[in-house]
C-alpha cells in the first residue's frame, strides 16, 4: 500500500501555508476561500470564482499564480473570442514555405480564464476540453500540455447581462467553484488604505514551483482514506441521488471530487488521514455548482444545497 | 527500581489464592507462621515497619525449616516439599527489591498452583487452578506496567485472553504428550496420607464406619446387560485370617494362581469398564465371578486382583465376569488354613456350631441353610449401631447382643462354618450400586461396602453365602438405602426425597464420571486407541513426540495469526466505534447529545463550548477516536488508552457548575 510520506506531507502542509500567507497579504479577509483555492490547486482539480465584478477575482488568481512561481497566462474571454485565440494556430512562414504552429495562450502552467461565461459556448468548450483532456489537439495533431496544468476561471453571476452560462456538463469540469464576496469591514478599510494591490502582487516572492507542487499533488493523493469515511461519501452520493430536492444526484465523478478535494485539505492541515470534517468543508465549493434544486424550498430556507447535506447524512 | 509496598498487596491475595486449598492440610505450626508472616506483610504495606534487615529473614528462614521439620520430620516429599515453597514465598515478600523479585514469586506461584494436582484431579480443582493461573498472570501485567493505567478489570481481561490464547498449545499437549504407562517419575510417599475407603482387614465397626460416606468409590459402566441388584457382588479382597476380633488377609496366597477350571461353566457373562477412585491401596475390585481382565494386574488364587503401585489418581480398567459361576481349587493346606480359629475362645458359639451340625445331618448345604435359618429365626437385628462386644466376641454377639451389621453376621457365619468343619472365608468389597440414569452407568458409594462368606461345597467349589440376606433380605435387593437401617446415619443423597436435588446430584456425578473418563483417564492406552481409531497403529514415542512439536507450532501459528488479524482493522473500529458512543451516551446524559450527522469534531467543539473544563479529556477521546476510526492502521496503539479514557470519563457536578 502506497501510503504519503510523512515527511514529505509535513513539508507539504509548511509550504502550503507559506503561500497561504503570502497570499492573503494581497487578498484580505478571504482567509477560507485562499485556502479552498490551494485545495483546488493541491487536488489537481481546476477553479471556478463566481462573482460580481471588482471584489478580487483576478487579483486572486494573479496571485497565486505569483505564489506558486507558475508561468502564468491569462486570457479574457469576450464574446468574438475563437477557439484558437486559446489554442494556437498554424501559421504559414514565408521564409522556410511551410506551416508553423504558433501555441496559444493555453500551453502555460497557470491559466487566468477571465469573465469565461462572456464567449460563446463553443470558445467556452475549446477551454473545458483542454481542461479536462490536458492537452490540445490542433490541425490533427495533439500535443500535451504543460505539467502541472491549473485553470482559474471567473465568471460573473449568470443573470448578467451579455453572458453565455456554462451548461451543467461543463461546469461539473471544476473541481470547485467559489465565491468572494465583499470584504468585512476591517478589511475593506485595510483595502482603501492600502498600496494598490497590483503592485503589491510584483513584491511577492513565490514560495513554491512546479516541480513542488506536483509533488504534493501525489503527496495529497495518498492520504489515507478509511472505509468509514467512503461509507460517509457514498452515503452522501445516496443522499443526493435519493432526495427530491435534487433534479439530479451527484455523479461518481462528483463523488471522486469530494474525496479528492477532501483529500487534499486533509494534506494542508498536516492531517494523514481524511476525516469526515475535511468532507464537509469542501461539501460547499464542490456540490453546490453540480447540483440544481427542484425547487425554491432550499432557498427559501436560507440554505445551500452542501448546508441542506451536511446537516441532514448520518456520518456512520 | 524498588518494588512498592502498595503493589504488593495484589502479590498477598495471589499467594493466599494459590495457598487456599492447601490450608487444611498444613500442620499447626506452619499455619501458625502463615498467620504471622501476612501480619507482618500487611504492616509493611501499610508502611509501619520496614523491610526485616537481612539477618532477621535469615532466621526467619531457620524457623521455617525448623517448623517444617518438626511437623513433617523431614524437608522432602509433597507435603513438606509445597509447605516449605509456600512458606519462602511468604518470606520472598521481605525483600522485594526489585521487579525481578516479584517475577520470581510469580513463576514460583504458577508451579506450587499446579502441584494441588497432586492431591485431587477433579474438575474442581482443575477450574480453581484455571482461575488463579489467570489471576497470577495478572499481577505480571501490573509490573510491567510502568504507567499503571490499567484497572483490575483490564488486567483480568487482558491476563484472561493470554491464558485463552494458551488453551490450544495446552490440547495439543495434552493429546499428543507421550503417555509412560505408569507414574511417570516417583514422589516420595507421605505418610499422612489417609484416603477413604475398605481396608485391608475387617473389625466390628470397620465397615460400619464406612456406611455414612457418600463418597464415590468406583463407576461401571457396563458393556453388556447390567446384572440384577442381588447379583452386584463388587470382590475386593478375602480374608481367611481370624485372631478373634480381626479377620486378615493370607499373604501366601497371594503368591498362588488361580485354578482356571471354573471357566468352563454355564456362562452368564458380564462386560463392564470400571473407573476407580484414588483410594490409596494395591487392589482393584471385580464383580463376581472374574473370568478375564485387560492390564498387568495380578489375579490371586482367590480371586483378588493386585496391582504393582497404591492406586492415587483414577484408574480405569475392563473386566468380563460370569455371575453364575463359582471359584474352585482348595489345596490340603488351604483347606487347613479356612479351618483354623482361635484356641479357647467363644466356647459356647462352637458347641453351638456342634449342635446344629448334629441335627442337620452329613448334608453340608441343609447345615449351611440350618445356620442361615437359626439368624433368621432368632432375634436378631440388622444395625448400623450395634453395642460393643466382650472379650468373647463370637458369644457375646450371638447369644446376648444378637445385634450387628454386616461384618457382624458374615463373621460368625464363617465362624460357625469352620467350628462344623467346613471350609469357609470371609469376603469384603462393595454390594449394589445406584444407577445414574443422566449417562447410564452404575455409581458404587462408599456407603455400599458390604462383607460376605465363601464356603467350600466339595461338588460346587466356593460358594458365595451372604448371611446378611437372611436377617435383612432388603439389604441386598433394594439397596443399603431401603435395608431399614437408621436414615440419620445414611448419607443424605440416599434417603433424599427430593427429585431436583437428586437430578443435579446425579448430573454433577455425571460430569465427574467424563471428566475422570477423559480427562484424567486419558492414559498411554487411550492415547494408543486414539491413533488406532485414526488407523495410525503402533506409533513410537519419537514420531509422537515430532508431530507434538509440528502440532505445537501450528496451534502457535494459527492463535498468532488471530491475534495479529483482531488486533487489526476489525477489533480496533469495533472498539473504537463502541467506545466513543459510550463517551456520547454520558455527555447525553449532562443534556448534550451528539446529532447523527454531527461530526466528532464538530461535536467536540459543542463540548468545550458548553464544558470548557472538559476541553483536554474530550479532546484526547475524539483525537483517539478519529484516529482509530479513519486512520487506517494508525492508533492500534492507543486502543487501550481510549478504552481508559472513555472509562473515566464522566461529567461531575463541578464541571456542570462552571457550565457557561
Amino acid at each position: 500500500m502506497n501510503t504519503a510520506d510523512p515527511n514529505l506531507a509535513r513539508a507539504s502542509m509548511v509550504l502550503l501555508k507559506q503561500a497561504a500567507d503570502s497570499i492573503a497579504q494581497v487578498i484580505l479577509g478571504k482567509d477560507e476561500q485562499i485556502r479552498l483555492a490551494l485545495t483546488c490547486l493541491v487536488a489537481q482539480g481546476h477553479l471556478l470564482i463566481e462573482d460580481t465584478p471588482g471584489v478580487g477575482k483576478t487579483t486572486l488568481a494573479h496571485t497565486i499564480a505569483q505564489v506558486m512561481g507558475l508561468d502564468f497566462q491569462r486570457i479574457q474571454f469576450t464574446s468574438d473570442l475563437l477557439p484558437a485565440d486559446i489554442l494556437g494556430a498554424a501559421i504559414y512562414n514565408r521564409e522556410q514555405a511551410s506551416f508553423e504552429f504558433h501555441q496559444g495562450p493555453i500551453f502555460a502552467n497557470f491559466i487566468l480564464a477571465d469573465e469565461v461565461n462572456r464567449a460563446t459556448p463553443k470558445t467556452q468548450s475549446a477551454l473545458l476540453e483542454a481542461m479536462e483532456e490536458k492537452q490540445v489537439t490542433v490541425e490533427g495533431e495533439t500535443r500535451a500540455l504543460p505539467q502541472p496544468f491549473f485553470v482559474i476561471a471567473t465568471q460573473n453571476p449568470v443573470h448578467q447581462l451579455g453572458t453565455y452560462p456554462l451548461p451543467e456538463s461543463q461546469l461539473d469540469r471544476f473541481l470547485m467553484r467559489i465565491h468572494l464576496g465583499y470584504p468585512d469591514k476591517k478589511a475593506e478599510r485595510d483595502l482603501l488604505q492600502g498600496e494598490d494591490r497590483r503592485n503589491l502582487i510584483a513584491g511577492i516572492k513565490p514560495v513554491l514551483d512546479g516541480s513542488k507542487l506536483l509533488m504534493m499533488q501525489k503527496q495529497a493523493a495518498k492520504i489515507h482514506v478509511a472505509d468509514a469515511l467512503l461509507d460517509y461519501v457514498q452515503a452522501v452520493l445516496e443522499f443526493t441521488r435519493a432526495s427530491p430536492m435534487f433534479e439530479f444526484g451527484l455523479s461518481p465523478r462528483g463523488g471522486l471530487a469530494l474525496l479528492n478535494a477532501a483529500r487534499a485539505l486533509a494534506l494542508i492541515e498536516g492531517q494523514a488521514y481524511v476525516l469526515p470534517d475535511h468532507i464537509k468543508a469542501v461539501m460547499a465549493s464542490v456540490v453546490n455548482h453540480r447540483l440544481e434544486a427542484t425547487s425554491d424550498e432550499l432557498g427559501d430556507q436560507g440554505k445551500t444545497a452542501a448546508a441542506y447535506i451536511c446537516e441532514s447524512v448520518p456520518i456512520p | 527500581m524498588a518494588v512498592d509496598n502498595h503493589k504488593l498487596t495484589p502479590v498477598l491475595i495471589g499467594i493466599y489464592l494459590i495457598a487456599l486449598p492447601m490450608f487444611t492440610r498444613l500442620p499447626p505450626y506452619v499455619v501458625l507462621l502463615v498467620v504471622a508472616f501476612t501480619i507482618w506483610t500487611l504492616l509493611l504495606i501499610a508502611g509501619r515497619i520496614r523491610q526485616p534487615v537481612s539477618i532477621i529473614r535469615f532466621l526467619l528462614a531457620i524457623t521455617v525449616i525448623f517448623s517444617l521439620l518438626v511437623s513433617y520430620g523431614t524437608i522432602f516429599g509433597k507435603e513438606p516439599g509445597t509447605a516449605m515453597l509456600l512458606m519462602l514465598l511468604f518470606l520472598k515478600l521481605f525483600e522485594m527489591k526489585s521487579n525481578r523479585d516479584v517475577l520470581l514469586v510469580i513463576f514460583i506461584g504458577y508451579f506450587l498452583i499446579a502441584t494441588h494436582f497432586f492431591h485431587s484431579q477433579s474438575p474442581w480443582i482443575a477450574v480453581y487452578v484455571f482461575v488463579v493461573v489467570i489471576y497470577l498472570t495478572s499481577l505480571l501485567i501490573i509490573f510491567s506496567d510502568r504507567l499503571s493505567s490499567t484497572s483490575f478489570k483490564t488486567r483480568i481481561r487482558i491476563s484472561a485472553r493470554m491464558v485463552m490464547q494458551s488453551v490450544p498449545l495446552m490440547l495439543v499437549l495434552f493429546v499428543l504428550f507421550p503417555r509412560i504407562p505408569g507414574p511417570l517419575w516417583g514422589i516420595p510417599e507421605d505418610v499422612r496420607t489417609s484416603r477413604t475407603g475398605i481396608s485391608d482387614e475387617m473389625s466390628p465397626g470397620s465397615i460400619n464406619n464406612l456406611i455414612s460416606s457418600s463418597e464415590v468409590a468406583f463407576r461401571v459402566q457396563f458393556k453388556s446387560e447390567p446384572p440384577e441388584a442381588r447379583d452386584l457382588y463388587w470382590r475386593g479382597l478375602v480374608l481367611s485370617n481370624y485372631d478373634g476380633k480381626t479377620w486378615k488377609r493370607d499373604d501366601a496366597s497371594i503368591q498362588m494362581r488361580p485354578d482356571t477350571s471354573y471357566i468352563a461353566a454355564e456362562a452368564k457373562i458380564v462386560d463392564y469398564t470400571v473407573m476407580l477412585e484414588p483410594h490409596g491401596q494395591k487392589w482393584l475390585y471385580s464383580l463376581e465371578t472374574l473370568m478375564a481382565n485387560e492390564g498387568p494386574y495380578i489375579v490371586t488364587r482367590e480371586l483378588q486382583v493386585i496391582t504393582e503401585n497404591e492406586i492415587k489418581s483414577v484408574m480405569q480398567y475392563s473386566m468380563t465376569s460370569n455371575i453364575n459361576i463359582f471359584n474352585k481349587g482348595l489345596s490340603e493346606e488351604e483347606k487347613r488354613k479356612n479351618l483354623l480359629l482361635p484356641v479357647g475362645i467363644n466356647q459356647r458359639t462352637i458347641d453351638l456350631a456342634k449342635q446344629l451340625r448334629r441335627r442337620s445331618g452329613t448334608n453340608v448345604s441343609t447345615y449351611i441353610n440350618t445356620v442361615l435359618g437359626y439368624f433368621r429365626t432368632e432375634p436378631f437385628r440388622y444395625t448400623l449401631s450395634p453395642p460393643l462386644l466382650g472379650g468373647d466376641a463370637m458369644d457375646d454377639f450371638i447369644f446376648r447382643s444378637q445385634q450387628g451389621f454386616c461384618e457382624h453376621y458374615s463373621s460368625a457365619f464363617v465362624y460357625l462354618m469352620r467350628a462344623a468343619g467346613v471350609p469357609a472365608r470371609v469376603v469384603i468389597g462393595y454390594q449394589g450400586g445406584t444407577f445414574n440414569p443422566v449417562d447410564d452407568y452404575m455409581i458404587v458409594r462408599q456407603s455400599d461396602a458390604h462383607a460376605w462368606t465363601e464356603v467350600w461345597l466339595d461338588d460346587k467349589g466356593w460358594v458365595r453365602i451372604d448371611p446378611t440376606a437372611a436377617v435383612s433380605p432388603d439389604r441386598i435387593d433394594y439397596g443399603i438405602a431401603n435395608a431399614g437401617l437408621e436414615k440419620a446415619r445414611l448419607p443424605s443423597i440416599l434417603v433424599s426425597n427430593s427429585k431436583l436435588l437428586l437430578q443435579l446430584r446425579y448430573t454433577i456425578d455425571s460430569f465427574n464420571h467424563g471428566w475422570n473418563k477423559w480427562i484424567v483417564g486419558f492414559n498411554n492406552a487411550k492415547q494408543k486407541q486414539l491413533f488406532e481409531s485414526l488407523g495410525i497403529d503402533d506409533i513410537d514415542m519419537a514420531t509422537l513426540f515430532s508431530w507434538m512439536v509440528v502440532a505445537m507450532t501450528l496451534s502457535g501459528a494459527l492463535v498468532a495469526f488471530w491475534v495479529f488479524a483482531s488486533a487489526g482493522k476489525k477489533d480496533k473500529q469495533d472498539v473504537a466505534v463502541h467506545y466513543y458512543d459510550v463517551f456520547c451516551r454520558k455527555l447525553e446524559k449532562s443534556g448534550l447529545s451528539r446529532a447523527p450527522s454531527e461530526s466528532a469534531e464538530e461535536f467536540l467543539e459543542r463540548v468545550v463550548q458548553t464544558f470548557p473544563a472538559l476541553e483536554q479529556k474530550a479532546g484526547f477521546i475524539t483525537r483517539a477516536y478519529q484516529k482509530m476510526r479513519y486512520g487506517g492502521r494508525r492508533g492500534v496503539s492507543d486502543k487501550t488508552y481510549f478504552i481508559q479514557a472513555v472509562k473515566r470519563f464522566h461529567v461531575d457536578k463541578k464541571i456542570k457548575k462552571m457550565q457557561k
